[in-house]
């Protein structure tokens, strides 16, 4: 496959399934409704912010894997895999396979053709019924380790899931070498892939995106990335606010050090813009962590 | 155009004599007319250099004016920065020694100077907004010296700020009120050309490609692009749309803007010294990323950059609905928020299109809601900001550096003009409300700050009560004025009107020009309900969400707006339009007409309410007679802003509001015209 094809493809797998508005709407549906405000007392502290500027055209350029697609799958073999959980369970008439992927760092699970695609959110665990005449479903699992030097292991791995048999079968496993962008605060890895730029940062709870070209995806799991496009002439802006709740032990599963103090709230926001005279697209990532006024110090007592 | 020169020019002191003496400062006509550049053979270039080398000299390629700029004298004591810093409140030009952090001179205007810009040859441009003119002067020997006045030309009414080409040749000066750019020979001072812009041109500066010019505006949320060569002129959209909680959403939400007052602009980030080296770990093993070639060259290479244009993006409301106050309080952003657009100069787009939010309103009261000067450089952004009193430095590799602020000082107040001094990486600042300067180094520690303070003549005008009022009038984030950190100065930038349309409990309101329009012209408000300025002062704040001040505070805000400066409109129209305004005239006081009906006086209006035909299902019906003066430029009109210019209300089939309909289109022409003059 040319290189021009496979980062179609890539596109293509990064993008909606059905349309813009789908992938709007999806977004809407997860995120906590607009309206929905925090309560008059909602804490407020000190905000410790820092930023990061490449050239991105420094970054190491990935070439992640197109999708399985339903006909290419219904004639592959594979093996069984190891770093999933398979467990078939009986309920009344039906059986359910429940699929885990069974590995310490984040990790995510799409089960469907495309099915890495688009805004949406997943768990590390799904679960699929046994349909004897269900024809075979692509699967796509993924975790994300981040290592002592700092830059994080990415693997994709490629299946499908034998609904007739109630078992899943591995067809391919890729990892992938993503740096770290030093001096966040939070960990967030970005690298170059064909179209854009792809950014990991720690599950974010919520997610606004606005970009002048292309279309902006996001996939809201513990793997959690955005996928922005790059263009000459063109810009795109990502909003994120990382989900606190699971903060601490997506950290700790990762590989990370934990923060030395819990934040209130931690946002970044992610630029790409490439003016039409600038030779490469900079990507921008800022930080805001918001933590706890500290309690002010008492007076000593004089002597 | 009419050059003045030197000191003792007769026309030139009778002027100022009569503004002095509080003249009319009415004229039958706006603008002046052209002028033949021609220079008598007894002037030979009045304005050019006497002594051409001698004192003080432009720091870098310092092309911008401000109410302080840079200068720099190079002797055998080492170099010695200066800075020219414009006076609020006096008609002087101080000089301010930054190395030895004193002023070391005053130089007495023909005006007020509202900013000044250090020419190539080392001469000093200055605006005098009241007098509608550019005074020039020359630096002496040494610093301590005055500077000596060489010539001062008329431009067209209210110019503001100036700049220089990349080829030094022309002097570009907006006009706030009458809208234009004025491009002169930066030698002789001779008008090369009159652009007309959008309403309330601002802040200039010239492209790195010598062709154009960017042109920021207070109102409008736009950029103006003048080719200098040609008639030319292209507006930038800085509208932002407002991005909710989702992902490649066209937001339908679109934010006004407002507060167009400064410029910046920086180099291309990937070619020049923008970016620090990238801050990427890799394992050790790994070999290090090739660069990859550029995948386009520049289209244009003359034309590069990033314009930086600070203002505040603004949601009314939605007109069609009642709200409890000025705009809408249900909205996901506050009403006013601080951002700064980056623009491609190349492709002259705004490449900050969306107003990025997360699901929450937060009422930012260290918000920037009143920018006022900037620069750029390196990856670095600085914004003066009245209202908040601070000095911001943003990081300009954001596409809103609005949201990437680095760190900020706070100043004394009123900080209106911004130097960099790009040789000791200091930052120079006039807070011109508190009428001091502080010297700044950005690598040291946090206090390293030096403060000085310029010095009054004796019988400055200013009195405590304006002082406060004035201090009132631009001050955000005081919940006595508005929950939200609105400032009066928010929706009245320079005391006029914001253009913008606000849904309020009564419907769409429009914005009411102060400056000059609240002297003998209640009762207030567009229903006329409040007779005294303090009931709608009062009654502003509490729709604002505002506690409200205290009566002496009050009192001192009121003083400052009955105070605040107006246009002077030149003298110099040409016979035709004198013609048509005198034909309009005629129209505006005939029976038939019957505009002076209503608008009666000299501020006319006849302070009743009437009912002209604008009933809506959400409107009460009679309205308050609006006063006239400066209608010329506060578009769009009427109460709900319906009409983007005059010739539309004369234009409009609407017998309740004086009767128009029958005019010829050339009368409806010189009635504009006459209206343009009040």
């Amino acid at each position: 496959m040319r290189a021009g094809q496979r980062l179609a493809c890539f596109a293509v797998a990064l993008s909606t399934t059905t349309s813009g508005a789908a992938v709007a709407k999806r977004a809407l549906v997860l995120s906590r409704p607009p309206h929905v405000r925090p309560p008059p007392d909602a804490p407020t502290g000190r905000d410790v912010s820092a930023g990061v500027a490449i050239d991105v055209r420094r970054l190491p350029e990935l070439d992640p894997p197109q999708s399985l697609s339903r006909a290419a799958v219904r004639e592959l073999s594979g093996t069984a895999p190891t770093e999933l959980k398979v467990e078939t369970t009986r309920s009344g008439r039906r059986e359910t396979t429940s699929i885990t992927v069974d590995s310490p760092r984040p990790a995510s699970v799409f089960v469907g053709e495309r099915a890495s695609a688009g805004s949406m959110f997943s768990a590390a665990s799904t679960s699929i019924f046994c349909e004897p005449r269900e024809p075979r479903a692509p699967i796509r699992w993924e975790t994300f380790a981040i290592r002592a030097d700092g830059g994080a292991d990415w693997t994709v791995s490629d299946g499908f899931v034998d609904q007739a048999r109630c078992e899943v079968k591995q067809v391919s496993r890729r990892r992938f070498d993503v740096p770290r962008l030093v001096g966040l605060g939070v960990p967030v890895h970005a690298a170059r892939v064909p179209g854009g730029v792809l950014v990991f940062s720690p599950h974010a709870e919520q997610v606004t995106g606005d970009t002048t070209a292309g279309a902006l995806t996001v996939v809201r799991a513990p793997v959690n990335r955005v996928f922005i496009p790059t263009q000459q002439g063109e810009s795109a802006s990502v909003l994120l606010e990382v989900s606190l709740g699971r903060l601490d032990a997506w950290l700790r599963s990762a590989g990370a050090d934990a923060l030395r103090e819990a934040p209130l709230r931690v946002t970044l926001a992610l630029d790409v813009s490439q003016a039409v005279s600038e030779a490469a697209p900079t990507l921008f990532v800022r930080s805001k962590m918001t933590m706890a006024e500290r309690p002010p110090t008492p007076p000593r007592a004089s002597r | 155009m009419r050059r003045v020169p030197a000191v003792g020019s007769l026309a030139l002191l009778t002027s100022v004599f009569a503004a002095a003496c509080g003249g009319s400062g009415r004229p039958a006509a706006r603008e002046p007319s052209p002028v033949a550049a021609s220079t008598p053979a007894r002037e030979v270039q009045p304005c050019a250099r006497q002594r051409p080398g001698v004192g003080a000299a432009r720091v870098d390629a310092g092309r911008q004016s401000g109410s302080l700029v840079l200068a720099e004298v190079s002797g055998s004591e080492g170099r010695r920065l200066l800075a020219y810093v414009t006076d609020l409140d006096e008609p002087t030009l101080r000089t301010i020694d930054v190395t030895a952090g004193r002023e070391v001179s005053v130089t007495r205007l023909r005006g007020q100077g509202e900013q000044a810009l250090v020419l190539a040859d080392g001469r000093v441009a200055v605006t005098l907004r009241r007098d509608n003119l550019v005074e020039i002067l020359e630096p002496g020997a040494r610093p301590e010296e005055p500077l000596s006045s060489r010539c001062a030309v008329e431009v067209p009414t209210d110019p503001v700020a100036m700049a220089t080409t990349l080829d030094d040749r022309a002097l570009l000066v907006t006009s706030g009120y009458a809208h234009k750019l004025t491009t002169l020979d930066s030698a002789s001072l001779a008008r090369v050309r009159t652009k007309d812009l959008a309403r309330e041109p601002r802040a200039v500066l010239a492209a790195d490609d010598g062709r154009r010019a960017f042109v920021s505006h207070v109102v409008g949320a736009k950029l103006s692009v003048v080719e200098l060569d040609d008639d030319a002129v292209r507006e930038i959209d800085l509208h932002q749309r407002l991005g909710r909680a989702g992902l490649n959403q066209r937001a339908s939400k679109v934010r006004e803007g407002c507060q167009g007052f400064a410029l910046a602009m920086a180099i291309p980030f990937s070619v020049g010294v923008m970016p620090p080296p990238p801050v990427v770990e890799r394992p050790p093993s790994a070999p290090s990323p090739q660069p990859a070639p550029p995948k386009a060259a520049p289209t244009t290479p003359a034309r590069q950059g990033r314009v930086f244009a600070p203002f505040v993006t603004v949601d009314p409301g939605e007109s069609r609905r009642l709200t409890s106050g000025y705009g809408d309080a249900s909205s996901p952003l506050a009403a006013e928020v601080s951002s700064v657009t980056v623009i491609d100069a190349a492709a002259e787009r705004a490449m900050t299109r969306a107003a990025l939010t997360l699901p929450r309103r937060e009422v930012k009261r260290a918000d920037c809601l009143l920018p006022r000067a900037a620069a750029a450089s390196g990856a670095s952004l600085f914004v003066a900001c009245l209202g908040i009193d601070s000095v911001l430095e943003l990081d300009a590799r954001a596409l809103d550096p609005a949201r990437a602020e680095v760190r900020r000082w706070k100043v004394p107040a009123g900080p209106m003009g911004l130097a960099l001094d790009r040789a000791t990486r200091t930052l120079i600042i006039a807070s011109q409300f508190d009428r001091q300067v502080t010297i700044l180094p950005l690598d040291g520690p946090a206090d390293a700050g030096r403060q000085l303070s310029l010095s009054r003549s004796p019988g400055s005008s200013l009195t405590p009560e304006l002082a406060l009022g004035r201090a009132l009038f631009h001050r955000t984030g005081d919940p006595m004025i508005s929950s939200d950190g609105r400032a009066c100065a928010s929706c009245h930038p320079d005391g006029r009107e914001d253009a913008l349309t606000w849904s309020t409990p009564e419907g769409p309101r429009q914005t009411a020009m102060l400056a000059g329009r609240l002297s003998d012209t209640g009762p207030f408000s567009w229903s006329g309900s409040h007779p005294t300025v303090e009931d709608h002062v009062a009654h502003t704040f509490q729709r604002l969400g505002g506690a409200g001040l205290p009566a002496a505070q009050t009192q001192a805000l009121i003083a400052y707006v009955k105070q605040l400066p107006v246009p002077r409109f030149g003298e110099h129209a040409g016979q035709e339009h004198r013609e048509r305004v005198a034909r309009g005239k005629e129209l505006f006081f005939d029976r038939e007409t019957a505009c002076a009906s209503c608008h009666v006086g000299g501020q006319t209006t006849d302070g009743a309410r009437h009912d002209v035909g604008t009933r809506t299902s959400a409107e009460r019906l009679d309205l308050e007679t609006p006063s006239l003066r400066f209608v010329g430029a506060t578009a769009p009109y009427f109460h709900d802003g319906r009409y983007k210019t005059l010739l539309e209300v004369l234009d409009a089939p609407d017998s309740k509001m004086g009767h128009t309909t029958h005019l010829s289109r050339a009368d409806r022409l010189s009635l504009v015209a006459y209206l343009e003059t009040l």
